[in-house]
C-alpha cells in the first residue's frame, strides 16, 4: 500500500502536497463559544446595551449575509490527503479546546447576571446569546461524541452536560443516524410540519428513543437501567452539580437564567434537526426495511462561513453517509440537495413557517421529481400539497392513496 | 472464532472479544447478537450487511504471488494507467481464485462487477476496477472511487 502510495506520489509530482487551506479557520469554531464574553466586555468598556445581543446580530444577521457574501465553498481534500488529516492531532485538539470555552461562557455570564445590573430586556438577550452558544456545544458534543476514543466520548458528555442534553449522543448516534429520514424518526421534520409542533414531537422523541436504547444495552450487560453505567445518567448528574454550583454561588437570579439558556440551546438542535432532513424520505423496500440511506437524504449547505463556525456540520451527506469520519475530512458530492442559506440563516427563517415553506417546499419537489408519494408530509398537510403541487406531480398510472 | 466489520466505518467485532460495552461478553458468537443490531460506532448498517473478515480456524490466505487479478489485466493493460489503487482494502484474505473481482461502494452498497463491467457507465465486461478512471463516481450516489472496498460474497 505504501509503495503504492509512494509511486502513485511521485509521478503525481506537486498535487501530493495537500494544503488545507481552512486549516487554520477552524480555529473560529473554537472561539464562536467566547462570543458572549466578548459582548459583556464591550459592554464594559463601552456602556452600551447593544452589545448584550453580540450573539443575536452575529447568528442570525451578521454569519448569514457573510455567508451570502462569501458563497460556497465546493473543495473537497483528495482521498490519498484523508488517512493524514484524520491523523492529524491538530484538528482533535481544537475540539478538546472548544469544550472548556463552553464552561467559561456559562460561568461568565452567569456571573455577569449575578453581580452586574441588568434590565429584563439586556437579561433576556444575554440568555439567549448564551443559549445559542450553548445550542452549540450539541455541535461539538455531536463531534466529539461520533469519535471512537473513550477520551473523546467523555468529553463529549462533558460539553453536553453544559446545556443539559447528555442523552444526546446515544440519541444520535444510535437512533437518528439508523432511522434518518424514515417517519420512524422524531429527529426528522416532515413537509409542512412547523418547527413549533415539530419541536413537541421531537424533544420528548429522543429522550425516550435514547432510554430505550440505553435500557436495551444495560439490560444485555445484566446491569440496571438505574446504574451510574447508563450513559444518560451520568452527563445528567454532571448537569445537576454544575447547576447546582450556579445557583449556590450566584443565588435565586439563576432559577430563571439557567432554564432560558438551556432550553434556548435545545432549540437550536432542534432548529438542526428540522433543517437537516425537511420532508426527505428513504424508500420502504419490499422486505419491509428501509433503503440504505444515501447521500441525497440529508440537506447540506457548503456556505463558508457559517461551516467554519459549525465544524463543517453542514456538510451533513457525507457525515450520514460516514459518520465517524471527522469534520476537516467531510466531502461535498455533486448534485446534492442544497439549502439557500448556512444553518444560522435557515435557522432564523424557520421561526417563520410560512416563510420556511415558501423556501423549502418546492425543492422538497423537486429532490421528488414531483412525487409526492415520496416526500414524508405532515398529516393533514396531503390534501393541501396536492392542490398545490398536483399539476406538477406526474400523472401515475396507479390510482393515488387517499391520505 | 471469527470476525465482522462493518463494511461503512471499519468497526469490527471480534468473537473472542464480543463487546462488553454493547453487552456481548467475551466469546459471544455472531449468531447470537441480535438481528436487529446496528453498528455501535456508525449505525449506518446493521448485522446483516456485516462481513465475515476473518476466520481464525484455517490459515488460508498463503499470500499468492502477485500476478492473480493482472491475468487479464497485463494484455490489456493502458501504459498511463498503472493502478493507483488507493482503495482502503479492509480484507485480510486475499481473494484469490478468480480473476474478476466484485467492489462494493461502502456509501450506498452500489456493486462494481468486474466480470459484467458497467454498459451505462462506458465500461464493458472485464474492464478492471483499477481501469476505471480515477475521477469516476458511483452512478447510483456519487460517492468517489474511493468509497469502494473489495467486496466478498458470504
Amino acid at each position: 500500500m505504501k509503495d503504492l502510495n509512494e509511486t502513485a506520489a511521485a509521478e503525481a509530482g506537486a498535487t501530493e502536497a495537500y494544503v488545507d487551506k481552512k486549516r487554520y479557520f477552524w480555529i473560529l469554531s473554537v472561539f464562536w463559544p467566547a462570543t458572549p464574553l466578548i459582548g459583556l466586555y464591550l459592554v464594559a468598556e463601552t456602556g452600551w446595551s447593544i452589545w448584550y445581543g453580540t450573539v443575536l446580530i452575529l447568528w442570525y444577521l451578521a454569519v448569514p449575509l457573510l455567508d451570502a457574501m462569501f458563497g460556497e465553498d465546493f473543495s473537497n481534500p483528495p482521498e490519498s490527503a484523508v488517512p493524514d488529516l484524520e491523523k492529524d492531532r491538530y484538528y482533535r485538539v481544537l475540539t478538546y479546546l472548544t469544550v472548556p470555552m463552553h464552561y467559561a461562557a456559562l460561568v461568565g455570564s452567569c456571573w455577569w447576571v449575578a453581580t452586574q445590573p441588568v434590565n429584563a430586556f439586556e437579561f433576556i438577550a444575554l440568555a439567549l446569546s448564551l443559549g445559542i452558544v450553548n445550542g452549540l456545544a450539541l455541535n461539538t458534543g455531536h463531534e466529539l461524541g461520533h469519535k471512537k476514543e473513550t477520551f473523546d466520548r467523555w468529553m463529549a458528555k462533558l460539553v453536553l452536560a453544559v446545556v443539559g442534553y447528555g442523552h444526546f449522543f446515544i440519541e444520535h448516534n444510535k437512533g437518528h443516524h439508523r432511522d434518518v429520514a424514515t417517519p420512524k424518526d422524531p429527529a426528522t421534520s416532515r413537509m409542512g410540519e412547523n418547527i413549533y409542533s415539530f419541536a413537541t414531537r421531537e424533544i420528548p422523541g429522543a429522550f425516550k428513543r435514547a432510554w430505550e436504547l440505553e435500557e436495551v444495552r444495560l439490560e444485555r450487560s445484566g446491569k440496571n437501567v438505574w446504574s451510574l453505567d447508563n450513559e444518560i445518567l451520568q452527563p445528567l448528574i454532571i448537569t445537576v452539580v454544575l447547576y447546582a454550583g450556579l445557583l449556590a454561588f450566584f443565588g435565586p437570579i439563576m432559577l430563571v437564567f439557567l432554564p432560558i439558556q438551556m432550553a434556548y440551546g435545545w432549540w437550536q438542535l432542534t432548529s438542526a434537526n428540522y433543517i437537516e432532513h425537511y420532508g426527505l424520505l428513504r424508500e420502504k423496500l419490499p422486505n419491509g426495511k428501509y433503503e440504505h440511506q444515501k447521500p441525497h437524504h440529508s440537506w447540506n449547505s457548503n456556505h463558508i462561513m457559517s461551516n467554519l463556525i459549525l465544524f463543517h456540520l453542514q456538510r451533513h451527506s457525507d457525515h450520514h453517509a460516514h459518520p465517524t469520519r471527522s469534520y476537516q475530512s467531510l466531502r461535498d458530492f455533486k448534485d446534492l440537495p442544497a439549502l439557500p442559506s448556512g444553518y444560522p440563516g435557515m435557522f432564523f427563517a424557520a421561526l417563520v413557517p410560512s416563510w420556511f415553506r415558501s423556501i423549502m417546499d418546492h425543492r422538497v419537489l423537486d429532490w421528488a421529481k414531483g412525487d409526492l408519494n415520496k416526500i414524508q408530509i405532515e398529516p393533514g398537510m396531503r390534501e393541501y400539497y396536492d392542490r398545490k403541487f398536483g399539476s406538477v406531480a406526474p400523472a401515475q398510472p396507479a390510482a393515488m392513496p387517499a391520505e | 472464532m471469527a470476525k465482522y466489520q462493518c463494511p461503512d466505518c471499519g468497526y469490527t467485532y471480534d468473537e473472542i472479544q464480543g463487546h462488553p460495552h454493547e453487552g456481548f461478553p467475551p466469546g459471544t458468537p455472531w449468531s447470537q447478537v441480535p438481528e436487529d443490531f446496528a453498528c455501535p460506532d456508525c449505525a449506518v448498517r446493521d448485522k446483516e450487511d456485516f462481513v465475515l473478515i476473518g476466520e481464525a480456524a484455517a490459515p488460508a490466505p498463503t499470500p499468492a504471488p502477485a500476478p492473480e487479478p493482472v491475468a487479464v489485466a497485463a494484455p490489456t493493460a493502458a501504459p498511463q494507467a498503472p493502478a493507483p489503487q488507493p482503495t482502503p482494502v479492509v480484507q485480510a484474505t486475499p481473494a484469490a481464485g478468480t480473476a474478476y473481482r466484485k467492489w462494493l461502494c461502502i456509501t450506498c452498497g452500489h456493486i462494481y462487477d468486474e466480470a459484467l463491467g458497467d454498459e451505462h457507465e462506458g465500461f464493458p465486461p472485464g474492464t478492471l476496477f483499477s481501469q476505471i478512471p480515477d475521477d469516476w463516481c458511483c452512478p447510483d450516489c456519487g460517492a468517489t472511487k474511493e468509497d469502494y472496498v473489495l467486496y466478498e460474497e458470504k
